[in-house]
């Protein structure tokens, strides 16, 4: 570090020190412990709601940090079969996988089901095994208009195998 | 979330519940399936993402999850949540 800017730096720190204890401006008795004491407490506690305010934009980004790499281990892809001996996909659907730190989870947001395992492919598995079950769970259930969309879809993608 | 939370949910919304791979609990209303949701059978209790996934499915926000595991909301009020979200039609 450069000498010079350092003691910019420390000038200036020391300005912005003399600034905040301006309020209590010295006292003559503050060279007693007591009152230096007292005088060491009033400006933690001036300070507290900065240090609250720092704590909770580290906080803030630590969740960024993770997120962004938790960003990285998610990923959108086509799930191609079931891998099913009785229902088999006409069409690819949209699965998204991610890992959230403890697990890997495989999901489909237009049907609302999810797989999980303890990496991507038992995941996707897990969720295989799940789309199967969602299919004959609801197939001879009367639904309700929300379900009712995600299993006509469904319907639409598979086709039970003979 | 404790797996045993979300079961005492399920029951305590009266869902069907049926027992195989994991649990498979279904919400049904006036005759109709309405909300369906998979609870993974695990080592008690439901980490990282699952519990948002489990909560996504019944349409409950963590706080009316909550509400519901706390004694507070009942079938009734589930209802209601249903009905407030589109999911259950007025008649």
């Amino acid at each position: 570090m450069n000498p010079e800017t350092h003691g910019q730096h420390a000038d200036e720190s020391d300005a912005e020190i003399d600034l905040l204890l301006e309020p209590w401006q010295y006292p003559a008795e503050l060279t007693t412990p007591l009152n230096a004491e007292m005088l060491a407490a009033k400006v933690l506690d001036s300070l507290r709601p900065t240090r609250l305010s720092l704590n909770a934009l580290l906080v803030r980004l630590e969740q960024l940090c993770r997120g962004a790499a938790l960003a990285a281990e998610s990923r959108s892809i086509l799930m191609g079969s079931l891998l099913s001996d009785r229902l088999e996909l006409l069409s690819p659907i949209p699965v998204h996988v991610e890992c959230d730190g403890r697990q890997h989870i495989a999901s489909s947001k237009d049907l609302g089901v999810f797989g999980v395992g303890i990496d991507e492919e038992s995941a996707l598995d897990d969720l295989r095994l799940e789309i199967v079950e969602f299919y004959y769970d609801l197939k001879d259930e009367p639904l309700g208009e929300h379900l009712r969309q995600r299993y006509v879809y469904l319907s639409s993608v598979v086709r039970e195998k003979k | 979330m404790k797996i045993s939370d979300a079961l005492h949910v399920c029951t305590k919304l009266e869902m069907e519940m049926r027992e195989g791979r994991d649990t498979v609990a279904r919400f049904r209303h006036e005759g109709k399936v309405v909300t369906r949701t998979r609870i993974p059978h695990g080592r008690g209790e439901l980490e990282g993402k699952l519990p948002h996934f489990v909560r996504q499915q019944l349409h409950l926000s963590e706080e009316e999850f909550r509400l519901v595991d706390v004694c507070t909301y009942w079938r009734i009020d589930y209802v209601r949540i249903l009905k407030e979200k589109g999911l259950i039609l007025n008649a």
